[in-house]
């Protein structure tokens, strides 16, 4: 894992709020992650294979997932299921512009959605993940990285 | 055999060669298709132009591909979300080929994109966390000379992949280990493991910070952490000699160093620093392990006190005498008070790590350049003596020398010309504040602050490692003769340890 990987997914999730809510979120200091888990309400997660594996989630709150409903599909009332669609879409979003940009030797998965605070997300073993904090309207998520 | 299908015909239309004869051996031919196919281990199946699987597939390449039933399927749409879209494409042109007749089989074959192709495996989540290498061999089945199947034989390579893999890595890894190895080799077990310790203790420490930072506004104070814990592991690392670790971390304080002139960093301006520490884990990890491995030849070969200690002398004299000659500097060094044996086996290290520092900032600060000496008419050779005491349940440890410390002195005057911004009189500093200030760094960043800086991480190293076991130091110095320094360390605390120890002498 290097520097670039790191940039890239970082910037292909802060490209997604921006240009769907029109406001920057704000990345907060990546760090380590350790054996504690990294989930929140919902979770996207991708897997990657080919040349590289690995898996990079995107895990937030109902709260915030609510508050992206209303903007994006003016929706107030946001049904569960639209909640998860939009994990997934999120998730998706990121995996697209990974796909574009790591080309047809890399296998992207479809995104798998986990609703609820599961005990954590299984990560490839003996591989550094990282975690990316990622603050939108005072909402907080976590990217997390886990690539060989 | 009961032969309906399109492919089922063709199939038994390659072994109707004798007429009537031969169908009396059907039952027969039958009989052994069914037990090869339910038998063979490599996995075999039929392809037709269409490519679609026939009903006549050995067991085994269900086990293979982990599907069932694959009677009729595509043979894309299995290797679909199993393997990269690009060997698939591949994998087309390469049998649509396969099946032009005109076209010589053996030529095309050259082309199978799916030789050692590594096949992945989903969980119950849709995440490939498994994965295979897998190797088919395509042979045309021909009637008429016209291709009516693709014979496809499939076996699973996957050991003898990963196992050339695995020596690859081994490989590729085997020079960097040889030269930690090499390196390594000459610190002491019991160093190594209080070096190991250390690092591990550093690196959670800047661990920790990047992750309780959340909201910290003052990435300037993050920095200063990260850059203190990495002074401390890098000077470990050089009290050991261990370069390919010293190399490492300086390359982590480049990174560390470069977000200084940065007014307005954000999360993402520390990617670099956090993949540095990644790697800086995989390097701790792999070296303890490396160190696992040898430790038992170390015991082995360890060797006799008397000996230990002749080296520690030697290894002093050895740090004096390179330094002095890169600084241009002239030393004598005396150590005739200093008794080794009476220092117990388990403040060794401590020992070695305090004076190798303190040499270190005498020579680089303390004593002057032979030309300087000359012309303030001092001995041209400076002199640094070293002694070891005993006293009221302490180990004593005194270092003096007697360079001009008045470079120390303008340090400590601004130190407390910064500490004046915040209303502290200089007049009210005494001996244990000025100790106290000396080892206090406070990083500025800035190329005249640099010798400031590196001093008080030493000095802020040595009260750390002090502080650790209960230990005491004292500077006393006079501007023009001398300036001595005393380090007492409690016997009581290490009495246990050294009686389990001393069988080990």
């Amino acid at each position: 894992m290097n520097e670039t990987d790191l940039h890239f997914f970082i910037d292909s999730t802060i490209n997604y709020f921006e240009e769907i809510t029109g406001e920057q979120p704000v990345t907060g200091i990546p760090y380590l992650k350790g054996k504690e888990p990294v989930v929140l309400d919902y979770s996207g997660i991708i897997g990657i294979s080919g040349k590289r594996k690995g898996c990079v989630y995107i895990t937030t709150t109902q709260e915030m997932l609510k508050n992206l409903a209303q903007i994006i599909l003016d929706n107030d009332e946001a049904t569960v299921e639209t909640i998860k669609d939009l994990t997934g879409e999120i998730a998706n979003t990121i995996s697209g512009n990974v796909r574009e940009a790591y080309g047809s030797s890399f296998m992207i998965s479809v995104p798998v959605v986990v609703e609820g605070k599961a005990k954590d997300i299984r990560l490839p073993e003996q591989v550094q993940a990282f975690v990316i904090p990622i603050t939108w309207k005072d909402f907080q998520s976590f990217l997390v990285v886990c690539l060989e | 055999m009961s032969i309906n299908d399109k492919n089922d015909h063709a199939f038994s239309a390659t072994n109707d060669q004798s007429g009537n004869s031969s169908e009396l051996q059907m039952p027969l031919l039958q009989l052994v298709t069914e037990n090869i196919l339910n038998n063979a281990e490599e996995g075999i199946f039929f392809l037709n132009k269409f490519l679609e699987l026939n009903r006549y597939y050995s067991k085994s390449i269900e086990r293979i591909l982990g599907i069932t039933d694959l009677e009729e399927k595509n043979f894309i749409d299995i290797l679909e979300n199993r393997i990269p879209s690009q060997i698939i494409e591949n994998t087309k042109e390469f049998l649509k080929l396969m099946f032009q007749d005109d076209l010589d089989e053996e030529v095309i074959k050259e082309l199978n994109p799916l030789i050692e192709t590594e096949f992945f495996y989903e969980d119950e989540w849709g995440i490939w966390t498994t994965s295979k290498y897998l190797s088919f061999n395509f042979r045309r089945v021909k009637k008429s000379d016209s291709i009516k199947f693709l014979l496809t034989t499939v076996q699973d390579v996957s050991e003898k992949v990963f196992l050339n893999q695995k020596l690859k890595m081994t490989e590729d890894r085997t020079q960097k280990q040889m030269e930690w190895l090499v390196n390594i080799l000459h610190v002491e077990p019991e160093m190594l493991k209080e070096f190991f310790v250390g690092v591990e203790h550093e690196l959670i420490r800047i661990e920790e910070v990047l992750k309780n930072s959340k909201d910290s506004k003052n990435h300037r104070e993050l920095i200063e952490i990260i850059y203190r814990s990495l002074f401390i592991i890098k000077g470990n690392a050089s009290l050991l000699d261990l370069r390919f670790f010293t190399e490492k971390t300086n390359l982590f304080i480049e990174k560390v160093l470069s977000l200084k002139n940065h007014d307005d960093l954000s999360g993402a301006d520390f990617v670099p620093i956090v993949v540095s520490l990644g790697d800086m884990r995989d390097t701790l990890v792999e070296v303890r392990t490396i160190f696992k491995r040898i430790s038992h030849f170390h015991i082995h070969f360890r060797i006799k006190r008397n000996y230990e200690c002749e080296l520690l002398v030697n290894s002093l004299k050895s740090l004096i005498k390179n330094l002095s000659k890169q600084l241009d500097k002239e030393v004598d060094f005396d150590y005739k008070d200093f008794d080794v044996l009476t220092i117990p086996y388990n403040y060794r290290q401590m020992v070695k790590d305090i004076l190798f520092l303190l040499l270190r900032n005498t020579i680089l600060y303390g004593i002057e350049e032979i030309a300087l000496r000359k012309s303030i008419n001092k001995n041209p050779h400076a002199m640094i003596k070293i002694s070891s005491f005993v006293d009221n349940g302490f180990l004593g440890l005194k270092l003096k020398h007697d360079g001009r410390i008045d470079r120390i002195e303008r340090m400590i005057h601004k130190m407390i010309s910064k500490k004046n911004n915040d209303k502290v009189l200089e007049s009210s500093f005494e001996g244990v504040q000025v100790t106290q200030l000396l080892c206090t760094p406070d990083i500025e960043f800035s190329k005249d602050n640099e010798a400031l800086e590196n001093y008080s991480m030493d000095m802020e190293l040595l009260k750390r490692k002090l502080k650790e076991k209960g230990g005491r130091l004292k500077i006393t110095f006079t501007s023009e003769d001398h300036c001595e320094f005393t380090i007492l360390l409690p016997l009581s605390r290490m009495k246990s340890v050294t009686s389990s120890n001393s069988q080990n002498d």
